[in-house]
């Protein structure tokens, strides 16, 4: 009975009710369902492909000069083809997904949560010397194109793929500070912000209860976008040689090695080459639906 | 007068950036790395040499004077010496930079061309096949990385149809050499075949480069227009008998464009980020490629002089794109003002 009870309170809970009509609204998009299903079949890959895969072992340093260079669709035991060592192709993109999604989990959970607390507060103290000193600072950092300065870092550290995410995650708060000083200092002037003000809230209270709800649509639209384009960066770090290395199953990796058996053997690397193509479209129409799902 | 203290804030902005900038590449090039002079000599010099060595280059000083004289000798031009190339960086600079900055141009003018034609096509017939067309083919152009667009265009294009050339700048003997742009060259010297050639040669590269930013500005102008088509002043101009083409770009394009050219801006600064991936690709002599080089051969004063180059041009661009959108939208204009 209390479960009932609980249930049925749930149900009518105005909280309830706006996400059932966001979803209506996201269910109706055809486009937006395409993103949210090709997402998630990139999400169970990432996570399960040392499981499904057909040739683990095929994710490092091994070598069957036997079935070397195998092209695509022509043995049922290497769909996709073999590479220069004989490994097969469909079980190293398989594992590429992994890294690149790892990658995109590390980035965001390092850079989300302090660009969005600087972005506050610097939004809330609009004006004064704190958001000046918070969006100086954070200009600098977006003074050259993200993957110039991702490429230098990684450069003078050792290049690998920790340290890739190391320097991409510096590249990327300021972005998040940003969005968020911009939805949040146009908020700071709202009738209901100045009320809560008036009422004698802490400063605590009004940022992180009354603003930052407020913010989530656009932070939440900005984070799944961003899983694209970190995987992006993540993937070009790696096309130069400066991110993950040989004989690692990253995709950037791949498609560099590849590529000098290119235009004849196209296929190790136009093969993962597509899977970071799905992966940054899959994340994008989602975003787009999120975005559409916010806006009324 | 406001347009130009506005130019002037910008200014002062971009000038503290490059600032703060060169303060973070210069502990990341001298401080993580470890000791420069250690990485210098030989590990078996005797101490009182290192100590003499480290006196001669300056290197006993505090960090912040180190800075300091640093950013003296980049006032006078000197970007230290490269290990890589073994000669000055602001040579290698002067050499490489020009041909990545063509490139790089002829991206921009491509993608604003492409973009203005794709997305003016899909807010025209919104909602018909046009636009979805140009949906479809701006969803496949953002998710296609650069890189990636630039090994399929070379695979398909260079390899398969031999339309274009795979790689490099010129197969006909260059022009000589006066600015060092291989493009304005041959036209000083009225060598209109290499001019073609190179353009030839170029339009792969710059293609693949641009194809992303085009896709997604197609569709802010699309977007745009569609939004500003309910507007009373567009059913205005229209119920006054206008013909319709000159009510679709004069009323209806020029403020529709506004919060695209921002994007195209930005896209354009970010092109010399990109460059670095398509030049490698299409074995392009330029900035990015010896830039690469330089990194993988951990040369320091290289890695720093890229990223304050590429940080100098990306905040010209950004600030010509704020003159642009300043000067197309009155609206800003009227609020500098205080209206």
């Amino acid at each position: 009975m209390e479960k009932i009870r609980l249930f049925k309170r749930i149900k009518q809970s105005p909280r309830w009710e706006s996400f059932r009509r966001r979803w209506y609204k996201f269910s109706r998009s055809p486009l937006s369902i395409a993103g949210l299903v090709i997402s998630a079949a990139c999400i169970f890959i990432g996570l399960f492909a040392p499981y499904i895969v057909p040739y683990p072992e095929h994710g490092g340093f091994f070598s069957n000069y036997a079935d070397k260079f195998i092209p695509p669709f022509q043995s049922s035991k290497y769909v996709l083809g073999t590479d220069y060592y004989g490994r097969d192709v469909l079980t190293r993109t398989m594992l590429g997904f992994q890294y690149s999604l790892m990658m995109a989990g590390v980035v965001l959970s390092l850079v989300v949560a302090p660009g969005v607390i600087l972005g506050l507060i610097a939004g809330y103290h609009k004006g004064t010397w704190i958001d000046m000193a918070i969006m100086r600072i954070s200009d600098i950092f977006i003074a050259v194109p993200p993957l110039v300065l991702a490429l230098a870092i990684c450069s003078v550290l050792e290049p690998n793929i920790f340290n890739a995410m190391m320097a991409v995650s510096l590249m990327w708060w300021p972005w998040y500070a940003r969005l968020t000083f911009n939805v949040s200092s146009a908020m700071r002037n709202e009738y209901f912000v100045q009320a809560t003000e008036v009422m004698g809230a802490s400063t605590f209270h009004i940022i992180f209860k009354e603003i930052l709800p407020n913010c989530l649509g656009p932070i939440l639209t900005k984070v799944t976008l961003d899983v694209g384009w970190v995987i992006l960066i993540g993937s070009a770090l790696s096309f130069v040689g400066l991110g993950a290395q040989p004989p690692t199953p990253d995709l950037g990796t791949m498609v560099a090695d590849g590529g000098q058996w290119m235009p004849e053997r196209w296929w190790p690397s136009m093969f993962p080459a597509s899977a970071i193509a799905i992966i940054i479209l899959g994340f994008n129409l989602l975003g787009d639906g999120i975005r559409d799902m916010f806006t009324e | 007068m406001k347009m130009k203290t506005y130019v002037a804030r910008r200014l002062g902005f971009a000038l503290f950036s490059l600032i703060g900038l060169s303060i973070l590449v210069f502990y990341l090039a001298r401080v993580i790395p470890g000791d420069p002079v250690m990485m210098m000599v030989d590990p078996r010099t005797p101490p009182e040499k290192i100590e003499e060595l480290r006196h001669a280059l300056g290197l006993d000083k505090p960090l912040y004077l180190q800075y300091f004289f640093w950013l003296e000798d980049v006032f006078r031009g000197d970007l230290g010496f490269s290990v890589y190339t073994k000669r000055s960086v602001t040579s290698d600079v002067l050499e490489y930079l020009p041909a990545s900055l063509e490139l790089v141009v002829l991206a921009a003018l491509m993608e604003v061309v492409g973009s203005f034609i794709l997305g003016v096509l899909a807010g025209a017939y919104a909602y018909k096949w046009p636009d979805n067309l140009v949906r479809i083919i701006s969803y496949i152009g953002i998710s296609i990385p650069s890189f990636v667009w630039a090994i399929i265009f070379q695979l398909i294009f260079a390899w398969q149809l031999s339309l274009f050339p795979t790689g490099g700048t010129l197969d006909v003997p260059s022009p000589p050499p006066v600015t060092g742009f291989t493009s304005l060259d041959s036209l000083i010297a009225f060598r209109f075949d290499a001019f073609v050639n190179f353009i030839w040669h170029a339009t792969l590269p710059a293609f693949a480069l641009c194809i992303g930013g085009m896709a997604q500005d197609a569709r802010i102008i699309r977007s745009g227009m569609v939004e500003n088509k309910d507007k009373e002043y567009i059913a205005m101009a229209t119920s006054q008998g206008l013909p319709k083409r000159l009510v679709m770009f004069k009323y209806l394009l020029k403020p529709s464009i506004i919060p695209a050219v921002t994007v195209m801006g930005m896209d354009i600064a970010s092109m010399l980020g990109n460059a670095f991936l398509v030049e490698r690709v299409f074995t392009w002599p330029g900035f990015s490629k010896h830039a690469i080089d330089a990194m993988l051969m951990k040369d320091l004063n290289t890695i720093v002089a890229t990223v304050m180059v590429i940080g100098i041009i990306f905040a010209m661009v950004n600030i010509i794109t704020d003159i642009i959108v300043v000067y197309l939208d009155p609206r800003i204009r009227l609020m500098e003002r205080g209206e």
